[in-house]
């Protein structure tokens, strides 16, 4: 039985550190992104990578790698539940704070968008 | 057996974990300063306060303190509550009311 409960240890432990692993270069790529894409509503999509897979996936990998911890004792279950809730925060948090900075610097015309082909909304709204 | 899930997440954090996040917070750090505009200052601090709430929840694991993580909580919705409060500011040029 103890056997068992070990070997199920570190099937949880890879899997977290899998994820967690995912997240980080997923972070480095998002901030390269953010730096070099040339425009702001090109700069978005960095930006949500980072935001999406760069704080989301590692942190439901930190939850699952908290299981796995039998070092920490029954601490670890506090920490496996607040990872899970700030994850779902950030994943419903994030998309909604992008999408309201976006529409707002693209009304009050404070970045006038270069890179775009046609702008139906623009005629539209005049 | 020879590996002990300890010492692997140990080494793993100190050697993996924050160098990557110091590459990428000074590149988003970058972003904040050079930012020609509003939004995409904002950009950058939502994308650092996040990973900041993630780097915070693996050191309550590197340091074995369960509190440390309530401080993400606090890191997330701050960085929502920015984005909506420069979103407003910008669109309708005031705050509340």
């Amino acid at each position: 039985m103890s056997s068992m409960v070990l070997e199920l240890n570190y099937v949880l432990f890879f899997i977290g550190i899998t994820l967690t692993t995912i997240g980080a270069i997923f972070d480095v790529i998002a901030s390269i992104g953010l730096l070099r894409f040339p425009e702001f509503y090109v700069r978005l999509h960095a930006a949500t990578i980072g935001s999406i897979g760069g704080a989301v996936v590692p942190i439901i990998g930190v939850a699952i790698l908290a299981l796995s911890c039998t070092f920490l004792g029954p601490q670890r279950f506090f920490i496996f539940g607040c990872s899970i809730v700030i994850a779902m925060i950030i994943f419903f948090v994030a998309p909604v704070g992008s999408h309201a900075i976006a529409r707002a610097a693209y009304r009050s015309r404070t970045v006038v968008p270069k890179y775009v082909v046609h702008d139906e909304l623009r005629r539209v709204r005049g | 057996m020879g590996f002990s899930i300890e010492t692997f997440l140990m080494n793993y954090v100190l050697y993996f974990i924050v160098p990557c996040f110091l590459i990428s917070m000074t590149l988003y750090l970058i972003r904040l300063i050079k930012g020609p505009t509003i939004p995409d200052m904002v950009l950058a601090t939502a994308c650092i306060a996040y990973d900041a709430c993630f780097f915070m929840c693996m050191l309550s694991i590197y340091f074995r303190n369960a509190y440390l993580i309530l401080a993400a909580f606090c890191l997330a919705l701050w960085a929502f509550i920015l984005d909506l409060y420069v979103a407003k500011y910008l669109e309708a040029r005031e705050l509340g009311e």
